[in-house]
C-alpha cells in the first residue's frame, strides 16, 4: 500500500511538472501578448509595462522564475486584474466552483441512481426504454444546449427560476441540473448495466429461492454489489463537475473559477492561465488517486502493491 | 398547485424591496480600481460614479437633437483660459470632501498627475496628459523634476495648467478617470493595498459598499457628496459576460440596463422592445491601404478600389451595430461632413490580379469580407482574406507601429482597422494619419496634411476649424484615398421602462446620479 502510494505521488508530481512546462511554453507560442491592445501604446510605455511583469527577460529565465514560484505555491500577479495575485483570484472563485460541483453531484446521484435501478428492475419495459433514452440524450446533449432549454422553459415560459446569477438557493438549481445531467446519465447507465449483471448471479438466485420479496432482493442484495463500479466512477465525476463547469459558469454568470479559464486565455493573462491549469490538473490527478485507493477499500479482491 | 403558489409568492416577495435599487449590467470583470491606471470600459463606468474630475458631462444621456457632448463643471466650479488657449486656471469647489472627511485640495490633482506621468508607475494611460507642457518628457525620463511640468497648485483651491500648445479638446480630457485627483497620503500608507475596499477613499456621488469578486459591486449614495444627492439611492453592478444570459436577465426583470452589444441571433426580438435605445458612438471602422508597395503606392489604384466597396449590403451582417459612412469624422462631432468621401460604383472593373486583406476575425466580419471578396471576384480581382485572432492581430499592428521585425512583404495590401474617440473632438480622428502618429499603419505621409491638422488644433474659431478639417478630409479620402471608411459604430442598449432616461452618451459614459427610477 505504501509503495503504491509513494509511486503514485511521485507520478503525480512528475505529471504536474510536465503539465506546467507544457502549458508555459504553449502559451508563449500562441501569437499576441497580454499588452497588445487596440490603441497602439507609445513604445516606451509598453517597454515599461513589460519590464514590470518581467516579460522582457529571455523565456527560459521567465520559466525558471515561474517554476521556482510554483514550488512555493506562489502563482504570481495577474496581468489583467492589476493589484491582485492569481492566488487571490483562485481563492475567491474555487469555493464557488466546488459548491456548484457538489450540487451537481447531488443532482447526478439523485437522478441517476433511481433511474438506473428502475430500468434494471423493469428491464425491457417502456420505463426502461424511456429512462435509457433520457440517459443517452443526457450524455449527448452539450451543456450550452441543456442550459438554453432549461432557461427557456423554467425562466421565460414558466417564470419560476432566475435565469442566471449566484444569489440564493433558487439561482443554484438550473446550473446544478445543467452540470449534473451528464454525470446523472452516466450513473444511470452504469447502475443499470451492473445491476442487471448482479441480478443474474448465483447468490441472487439463492435469495429468490429463499422466497424473499423481489424489492428486497434487488435493493438489498443485488444493488449493494453493483454499486462498486458506480462508486469508482464518482472520482472522475467529481473532477468533471468541478473542472468541467466553465461553460456552465459562463452561461449562468457564476463567479467560479471556470470563467477565468476562458477569459485568461483570451486576455493572454499568462500567470492566471497557469494557475487555473495547475489547480485543475491537481484536482484531476488527485481524484484519480482517491478512486484507486477507494477501489481497494470497497473491493477486497483488489490489492494494491 | 398550492406549492407552486407558495413558491410564486416567495418570488414576488423577493422582487419587492428593489424599488430604490438600479441593477446595471457590467460586461467585463477585469476591474481595476486604481483610477490613474484604468483603461477598460467596465472600470470606467464604476470610477465615473464613485469619483469625479475637474469636468464632467452634465447629462449622462445626451439629447439626440444637439448631438454634441460639452464638458461641464464638476470638481472645478469654474475656469478661465488665457495665453491663447495654452493656460487653464481652475477654481475648485470649496465644499468637496473625501469620504474620510478630508477636504479636496488642488494639490490632490497635482499628486495624481505626477503619479500618472511618473515613469515608475508605468501606467499605459499616461498618454492622456501628453498635451500638458513637459508631461511627455517627464514620462519618458527626459526630465526628472516634476516642478518643470505644467501643472501647479496656486493655492488650496486654484489649479493652473500650462499646455505645450492650444488643445481645444483639453476640457474633454479632464473628464477621463485617469486625471481624477488622488490621495497621495493614503497611497503611501497602504501601498498597492489602497484600492482594497477598507482603505478605498473617494468623493463621487456614490460609495462602494460591497464587492463580491466576479459577481457584483454594490454602490450607495455618498452622504458627503458636495452636489445634490442622487435620485437613485442604491446601484448594483452585476457582472454578466454572456450576451444571451444578460438578455434573459433583462427579460425576467433582474437587470434594468444592458449597456452593451446584444446577441445578434435575437435581434428581431430585442430591437422591437420599448426599452431598446440606439445612437451614434464615436468610432469608425475602415480599410487602410499599404501605400509602401504596389499596387497601392499609386493613388489612382487606391481611388478605384475605394469605389468598389458597397457599404449598404455589408451593414446587414452587423445587426445594427454599424452604419455606413463614407467620410472619416463620424456624426456626433463638429466637422462631420457626409458629402466627403469617394462615391461607390460597386460594379466597376478593377485592374488588380490579387490582393491581401487582414482583419481581426469574428462571424460578422468574416461574412462582411467574404461578401467583398465575392463581389471583387466578379470584377476580376482575387482578394485573399487573412482573418486573425484579436490579440495576434494587435501584436502584428504594434510591431508594425514600432517598425521592428517585420518584412515589407509581410504587410498585406489592406488592413481592416477601427478607431474609437479618446475625446469628442475631430482631432482624435484626424490625428491618426499625421506622419508622427503611432496609429498610422498606412505608411502615407503628407506635410500638407500635417500642417492642416496642426493649424486646426491650434485655432479656437469653430468655423475655421471645420473648414480646415474639410480640406484635410478631402485630401485623406478623395485626392489621396489613403483609407476607405466603412461604418461608424452605433451604441445599442436596453433600458427598462422603470428607468427614466434620454438617449445614449456617445462616449458610453454612464452617470447614475443623473438617472431616476419611475417605480
Amino acid at each position: 500500500m505504501f509503495t503504491f502510494l509513494f509511486r503514485r505521488i511521485l507520478t503525480i508530481f512528475l505529471t504536474l511538472v510536465a503539465l506546467a512546462t507544457l502549458t508555459f511554453f504553449l502559451m508563449r507560442i500562441v501569437p499576441g501578448g497580454p499588452f497588445d491592445s487596440d490603441k497602439a501604446l507609445p513604445p516606451e510605455i509598453k517597454a515599461n509595462v513589460e519590464e514590470k511583469f518581467r516579460l522582457n527577460l529571455p523565456v527560459w529565465q521567465q520559466y525558471t522564475e515561474y517554476m521556482w514560484g510554483l514550488a512555493k505555491l506562489d502563482f504570481g500577479p495577474s496581468y489583467k486584474y492589476i493589484g491582485r495575485t492569481v492566488n487571490d483570484i483562485i481563492g475567491e472563485s474555487l469555493g464557488v466552483s466546488i459548491e456548484l460541483g457538489i450540487y451537481a453531484l447531488i443532482v447526478a446521484l439523485g437522478i441517476g441512481l433511481p433511474l438506473g435501478i428502475a430500468s434494471a428492475y423493469k428491464q425491457n419495459t417502456w420505463l426502461d426504454f424511456s429512462s435509457m433514452f433520457l440517459a443517452v440524450s443526457g450524455v449527448s446533449a452539450p451543456s450550452y444546449l441543456v442550459a438554453a432549454l432549461l432557461i427557456y422553459i423554467f425562466c421565460i415560459r414558466l417564470d419560476w427560476l432566475p435565469p442566471a446569477l449566484w444569489e440564493d438557493w433558487r439561482s443554484a438549481i438550473l446550473p446544478a441540473v445543467t452540470l449534473g445531467i451528464r454525470p446523472a446519465s452516466l450513473i444511470a447507465r452504469l447502475t443499470r448495466a451492473s445491476l442487471l449483471e448482479s441480478i443474474r448471479a448465483d447468490y441472487i438466485r439463492t435469495a429468490r429461492a429463499k422466497g424473499l420479496a423481489e424489492t428486497v432482493v434487488v435493493l438489498k442484495h443485488a444493488l449493494r454489489n453493483s454499486l462498486i463500479p458506480v462508486l469508482t466512477l464518482l472520482g472522475p465525476l467529481t473532477a468533471y463537475v468541478i473542472t468541467g463547469s466553465f461553460v456552465v459558469e459562463y452561461i449562468f454568470a457564476i463567479p467560479g473559477m471556470g470563467k477565468h479559464f476562458i477569459n485568461a486565455v483570451t486576455n493572454r493573462d499568462y500567470p492566471l492561465i497557469m494557475g487555473v491549469t495547475m489547480v485543475y490538473g491537481f484536482l484531476l490527478v488527485f481524484c484519480n488517486l482517491a478512486v484507486d485507493v477507494l477501489y481497494a477499500r470497497v473491493d477486497p479482491r483488489i490489492r494494491l502493491g | 398547485m398550492k406549492f407552486i403558489c407558495l413558491v410564486l409568492s416567495f418570488i414576488l416577495l423577493a422582487c419587492s424591496g428593489r424599488k430604490d435599487t438600479l441593477r446595471f449590467n457590467l460586461v467585463s470583470e477585469s476591474l481595476e480600481l486604481d483610477w490613474n491606471r484604468v483603461s477598460e470600459s467596465s472600470s470606467v463606468i464604476l470610477i465615473d460614479n464613485v469619483m469625479e474630475g475637474l469636468t464632467s458631462y452634465a447629462d449622462s444621456l445626451h439629447s439626440q437633437s444637439s448631438g454634441l457632448l460639452r464638458p461641464s463643471p464638476a470638481l472645478a466650479a469654474s475656469w478661465s483660459i488665457s495665453d491663447g488657449g495654452k493656460t487653464y486656471t481652475f477654481h475648485l469647489r470649496e465644499n468637496a470632501e473625501w469620504s474620510d472627511g478630508v477636504k479636496l485640495r488642488a494639490q490632490h490633482f497635482v499628486d495624481s498627475w505626477e503619479r500618472l506621468l511618473s515613469p515608475k508607475l508605468r501606467a499605459e494611460t499616461a498618454y492622456q496628459l501628453f498635451d500638458v507642457f513637459g508631461a511627455e518628457e517627464y514620462n519618458s525620463g527626459k526630465i526628472s523634476d516634476f516642478s518643470k511640468v505644467g501643472v501647479k497648485a496656486i493655492d488650496d483651491f486654484t489649479l493652473e495648467v500650462k499646455l505645450k500648445m492650444p488643445a481645444p479638446y483639453f476640457l474633454h480630457l479632464l473628464t477621463t478617470v485617469n486625471t481624477f485627483p488622488i490621495r497621495k497620503d493614503l497611497i503611501e500608507k497602504y501601498g498597492s493595498q489602497w484600492t482594497k475596499l477598507d482603505h478605498y477613499v473617494t468623493l463621487g456621488a456614490y460609495n462602494i459598499v460591497d464587492w463580491s469578486p466576479g459577481e457584483k459591486f454594490e454602490l450607495k449614495a455618498n452622504p458627503k457628496y458636495y452636489g445634490n444627492s442622487p435620485a437613485i439611492n442604491r446601484v448594483q453592478l452585476k457582472i454578466v459576460q454572456e450576451p444571451a444570459t444578460a438578455l434573459a436577465l433583462f427579460q425576467s426583470g433582474e437587470l434594468d440596463i444592458l449597456p452593451r452589444e446584444l446577441p445578434a441571433a435575437y435581434r428581431d426580438y430585442w430591437s422591437k422592445l420599448s426599452g431598446f435605445h440606439t445612437g451614434p458612438k464615436l468610432s469608425v471602422s475602415y480599410l487602410a491601404f499599404n501605400v509602401r508597395r504596389a499596387p497601392f503606392n499609386k493613388k489612382e489604384n487606391r481611388q478605384i478600389f475605394a469605389r468598389a466597396i458597397a457599404r449598404d449590403e455589408l451593414a446587414g451582417f452587423h445587426g445594427g451595430a454599424y452604419v455606413p459612412l463614407r467620410s472619416w469624422i463620424p456624426p456626433g462631432l463638429i466637422a462631420h461632413n457626409d458629402l466627403l468621401g469617394i462615391i461607390e460604383m460597386p460594379d466597376i472593373s478593377l485592374p488588380f490580379r490579387s490582393l491581401r486583406l487582414r482583419y481581426s476575425a469574428s462571424d460578422a466580419w468574416n461574412l462582411t469580407f467574404q461578401t467583398i471578396q465575392k463581389r471583387l471576384r466578379k470584377n476580376g480581382t482575387q482578394l485573399q482574406l487573412e482573418p486573425r485572432d484579436w490579440r495576434d492581430y494587435q501584436s502584428f499592428l504594434s510591431r508594425l507601429a514600432e517598425k521592428k521585425s517585420i518584412r515589407q512583404e509581410d504587410i498585406p495590401n489592406i488592413l481592416h482597422l477601427g478607431w474609437v474617440a479618446d475625446f469628442p473632438d475631430p482631432h482624435t480622428f484626424m490625428n491618426v494619419f499625421t506622419s508622427f502618429s503611432e496609429s498610422n499603419t498606412t505608411g502615407w505621409k503628407s506635410e500638407k496634411y500635417d500642417r492642416l491638422i496642426h493649424e486646426a488644433v491650434s485655432t479656437e474659431n469653430e468655423a475655421r476649424r471645420i473648414a480646415l478639417y474639410d480640406e484635410a478630409q478631402r485630401i485623406l479620402l478623395e485626392e489621396e484615398a489613403v483609407i476607405v471608411p466603412l461604418f461608424y459604430g452605433n451604441h445599442q442598449a436596453l433600458i427598462h421602462e422603470r428607468v427614466k432616461a434620454g438617449g445614449l452618451n456617445a462616449l458610453d459614459r454612464w452617470y447614475f446620479k443623473n438617472l431616476r427610477l419611475n417605480y
